[in-house]
């Protein structure tokens, strides 16, 4: 898996940009890293766009980002995720922890309230 | 068709070969997007629990899929000690991010996306079943 993330200028938020398979070995790829970026920043938005593939291993990775943004008073919104990521997540029952969108003003900004 | 099987040790390692062995089914039976997304899934997790809490490199793993282009089975024989994935209890419904456990889901994620899930013990092996359509 690949990540990136950039600042966006006018909110100020963290966009966090994952790529590929979010399984057992993507996962392991990514977690340093996305937990490092995670950690130390309250407002985080997360484009999963690019995830077309998740399974349990890559939603405790995002279980576990949330926690550590929430645990500083900071929100973390998921941007288009692709449909079958989306119904892992609702099929999970852990939507109301990881609130998703497919626009992303409505992203940045409920992540900047 | 006649079934596919792959034969390989409960190692977390080898999960991409489990994906690679459901890829290539799919793609013979062209399902579509749905069904095999649903096939992978309940694959990796039925695999990945058995190397994480199933006795990991020491048991040995066969997975076979059967099936056509509308119905399919996926079956798993495991060597390790007796585990009914049928009889797990659900992770309880977290309302706050500082409640939730991190992990967990698996089990409930093939549940799930299998259409039907039945378990067996027999001559000393684990054999769970999950058909699809």
């Amino acid at each position: 898996m690949d990540i990136r993330f950039e600042t966006l200028p006018a909110s100020g938020v963290t966009l966090i940009t994952l790529t590929g398979r979010m399984d057992v070995a993507g996962a392991a790829d990514i977690d340093v890293r996305f937990s490092a970026l995670t950690s130390g920043n309250r407002a985080v938005v997360v484009d999963m766009v690019g995830v077309e593939f998740m399974a349990s291993m890559g939603l405790r990775t995002l279980i576990m980002a949330a926690k550590s943004v929430a645990s500083k008073r900071g929100k973390m919104v998921l941007y288009r995720p692709a449909t079958m990521v989306r119904e892992v997540i609702v099929t999970s029952g852990v939507e109301n922890l990881l609130p998703m969108t497919d626009d992303l003003a409505d992203a940045e900004a409920r992540v900047s309230a | 068709m006649t079934p596919r099987a792959l034969r390989l040790p409960a190692d977390l390692t080898r999960a991409a070969e489990v994906a690679a062995f459901i890829e290539a089914a799919c793609a013979a039976w062209g399902l579509d997007a749905r069904r095999a997304y649903a096939l992978q899934l309940c694959a990796e997790e039925i695999f990945v629990n058995l190397a994480l809490h199933g006795g990991g490199e020491a048991v040995q793993v066969e997975v076979t899929l059967a099936g056509d282009a509308t119905t399919q089975r996926l079956i798993f024989t495991d060597s390790g000690p007796a585990f009914d994935p049928t009889a797990t209890p659900l992770p309880p419904e977290t309302p706050s991010l500082e409640d939730a456990t991190v992990g967990g889901r698996g089990l409930l994620l093939a549940r799930r996306f299998s259409t039907e899930m039945t378990y067996m013990r027999q001559d000393g092996l684990n054999r769970l079943e999950m058909w699809f359509g």
